[in-house]
């Protein structure tokens, strides 16, 4: 492959990018849509209507973790960990989750705070809400396997900015540069200024992503220094309280509101979460973690938590008392801190929030207007990479590009209308959503497969547009709760769901018109466009 | 400073910086103001340019300090530079001209 | 652009460099993890932390490398020296350790 640097980084930048394309667009989709996780759970779990959340007080958390521990004691006397999560105003109910021991696997329920009995399916809208697309961004709803799945998409996504930072001969001559109407060198135009004009926010995303999970994906130095021993490594790193192995002794948990008091006196803040380690056992420990206050936001990057108290279970001894926003450990963990929230865009308030979220989805128009470049350079002159098969795979391209594009949008806003039409009292209500998510998702490939191009492109785009700018009138239909009673009541949070919708169903109502006005000049369009650096 | 009187503020500073920047490029300036730019001119523009997005970041690290200042800069920064590109090949003079009535008519709602 | 055809060799040269990216990348990456957790002038659990941060951009900078060289060989060696540089380097910095 006798090429200059350029020549086979452009290789590198259209081979190496094509096939991860379409999952980083799901990538950037769904982790934009992240961006607003609470918003859309509010949404979705109706939160608009609820005028009161009632206070809590010392008592109803008392009562709420007595009635925990008996539901806990009665579930798994000994397991690896306990959670008890108080409720507030997201999760009116109490919520326990458990797990007996490493491979066995991870459960929770969710009960009446005022009785300790098991919540009938039906009562309230049970869905994972926005926390969905956070699922689908990192892991794919895929476990383990969706983790390394998305770290690698993520190196990728780096050797694709590199590269096509390479490729870009003129980027600072055609900074400003964008030709429409030109066919393939306005979709290269595009690209190249969705990306250029982002840069500093694709490079920080990605990397700041991609180190989020270094321990899974470079585990090299822990195994290396620490023998693998990740436990010690992290109580050193984070200057916490050493590990406490399993000392293999049963010992009952003894009452846990005192604990919980104490810890809440000493953090200064109400409990959310009371966590008992190696329940049963005579190493048990409890970790109380304070309730998150946004108004007790620094105007820093680092050093944003809701402080710990750690107590031995056994004898009530003190381990480690850490206040809220307060920081532990040197300089590099302070730097993977601010990475870490930097990524999470966890400052900064609605208006930086925003900000992600346009950027994000330029991001995201950026990969998309790639991968449709691909496949417009070939529809124009088809090449012969595949070889005899070129055409078939081509094909193949097509109908994966148009499903991971538009398809996935369609199942975005799906997503929404199946929280609202899916019936209350579906046992794993949650679970079924998303079920009914992917569904939709695969759908749009058969669609897509059984469908020409074109048409595949302008179906799934309106049904999109379609579905976006009713989601308000199938709000008032199900929940007779509609867009200008939020917005009077001043709920933001739904209104801005609602009106981005609209706002994304003007959007693709928009592309439509420019696809049908396109076709219909599409003879006109084979004036010779000038070609075309990169692949 | 009001976090949205910021936002606005920076924003309409890194979009009057980045049209500085752009109009001195040759090929922009005739397609917005129908004509070369002279060497003093485009010298101007490119001063002004990056004057303008120096102040945009001085203005934005005050409001959010020198931590997340700068990350709000890069962020309204792109986005003003999304909003001049793909304005200016449809609408080349309202894409100049935005610098002077955009301001004064975002103003008002400070107020209210 | 390259050959459009894919006689054989070219198939083996190609497959032959995406294990040198993906494999030999990471393992690149990996040793200078370790090697940089001796070097770097920090408490032990910061400089295993700040030489993983910085691998990132070796795996990458390293199938850069493998899709630039002018051919897979290069490309191998241009991992392997590297990396058994490092790898030797570690070990001999992990023994100069334990004897202390």
């Amino acid at each position: 492959m006798k090429q200059t640097f350029r020549q086979s980084m452009s290789w590198l930048h259209t081979w190496g990018g094509l096939w991860f394309t379409w999952i980083l667009f799901a990538i950037f989709l769904t982790g934009t849509l992240g961006v607003f996780d609470d918003p859309i759970s509010h949404w979705m779990r109706e939160k608009g209507k609820v005028s009161e959340t009632p206070q809590t007080t010392a008592e109803s958390r008392s009562r709420a973790v007595t009635l925990a521990q008996d539901y806990l004691v009665q579930q798994a006397p000994r397991a690896e960990f306990w959670s008890i999560g108080l409720p507030d105003d997201e999760e009116p109910a109490l919520r326990v989750f458990w797990r007996e021991a490493e491979g066995k696997p991870f459960q929770q329920r969710r009960l009446d705070p005022l009785s300790g009995t098991e919540m009938k399916p039906g009562s309230t809208r049970q869905t994972e809400g926005g926390h969905h697309f956070v699922h689908m961004h990192f892991e794919l709803h895929a476990g383990t396997a969706g983790i390394w799945i998305v770290g690698a998409a993520t190196v990728a996504m780096l050797v694709a900015l590199v590269s096509g930072i390479v490729v870009h001969k003129k980027i600072f001559t055609d900074f400003f540069t964008f030709r429409p109407g030109k066919g393939q060198r306005s979709w290269l135009d595009g690209h190249n200024a969705l990306g250029v004009l982002t840069l500093p926010f694709l490079f920080m995303i990605t990397y700041t992503g991609l180190i989020i999970f270094w321990a899974t994906y470079m585990p090299a130095g822990i195994l290396a220094r620490y023998q693998g021993n990740e436990d010690a490594f992290f109580a050193k790193l984070t200057e916490g309280p050493a590990p406490r192995p399993l000392q293999r002794i049963d010992a009952a948990v003894p009452d846990l509101v005192p604990l919980m008091l104490r810890g809440e006196a000493a953090i200064e803040r109400e409990a959310r979460f009371v966590v008992v380690e190696h329940a049963g056992d005579r190493s048990a420990a409890v970790r109380i973690f304070g309730r998150f206050d946004p108004d007790a936001e620094a105007d820093s990057l680092v050093g944003r938590n809701s402080g710990t108290a750690l107590f031995d279970a056994i004898t009530g001894e003190t381990i480690d008392i850490q206040k809220p926003n307060t920081v532990r450990g040197g300089n590099v963990l302070a730097t993977q801190r601010t990475m870490n929230a930097l990524h999470f865009v966890r400052f900064g308030g609605y208006p930086v929030k925003w900000l992600y979220f346009l950027s994000g989805m330029a991001g995201a128009a950026m990969l998309a207007t790639g991968a449709i470049l691909f496949m417009v350079k070939r529809r124009k002159k088809a090449g012969d990479e595949f070889g005899s098969a070129t055409p078939r795979v081509y094909r193949v391209i097509e109908a994966i590009n148009t499903a991971a594009i538009a398809g996935l949008m369609l199942a975005c806003i799906a997503y929404f209308w199946i929280n609202r039409l899916l019936p209350l009292d579906v046992t794993d209500r949650a679970t079924r959503e998303i079920q009914l998510f992917f569904a939709v998702w695969l759908l749009t490939l058969a669609h897509a497969a059984l469908r020409p191009a074109r048409q595949a492109w302008v179906e799934q785009l309106a049904a999109t547009a379609l579905l976006c700018l009713t989601l308000p009138l199938i709000n008032l239909i199900t929940t007779g709760d509609w867009l200008f009673a939020a917005l009077v009541r001043g709920d933001g949070e739904t209104a801005g769901v609602e009106l981005s919708a609209i706002a994304f169903g003007l959007i693709f109502g928009a592309a439509l018109r420019h696809l049908q006005r396109r076709s219909a000049s599409e003879v006109r369009a084979t004036a010779a466009a000038p070609i075309v650096e990169g692949a | 400073m009001d976090k949205h009187f910021a936002v606005y503020l920076v924003f309409f500073a890194c979009y009057g910086g980045l049209l500085g920047l752009c109009l001195a490029m040759n090929r922009h300036h005739v397609q917005v103001l129908h004509g070369n730019p002279g060497r003093p001119r485009r010298l101007v523009l490119r001063l002004a340019g990056w004057s303008l997005l120096g102040v945009a970041l001085c203005l934005s690290s005050q409001a959010w300090g020198w931590a997340i200042g700068p990350v709000a800069w890069f962020g309204l920064l792109s986005l003003a530079a999304l909003g001049l590109v793909f304005l200016l090949p449809y609408a080349p003079r309202f894409a100049a001209w935005l610098i002077v009535v955009g301001p004064p008519l975002v103003l008002p709602p400070f107020f209210l | 652009m390259n050959s459009p055809l894919a006689p054989p060799h070219y198939r083996l040269a190609l497959l032959s460099r995406v294990v040198a990216a993906v494999i030999g990348g990471y393992l690149l990456a990996s040793f200078s993890t370790i090697f940089l957790s001796f070097i770097l002038p920090s408490s032990l659990p910061e400089a295993v932390l700040g030489a993983t941060l910085f691998s990132f951009a070796i795996y990458t900078a390293a199938i850069v490398w493998v899709f630039a060289a002018r051919n897979a060989t290069r490309a191998w060696l241009g991992l392997l020296l590297p990396g058994s540089s490092l790898a030797a380097a570690s070990f001999i910095l992990y023994l100069a350790g334990a004897a202390a």
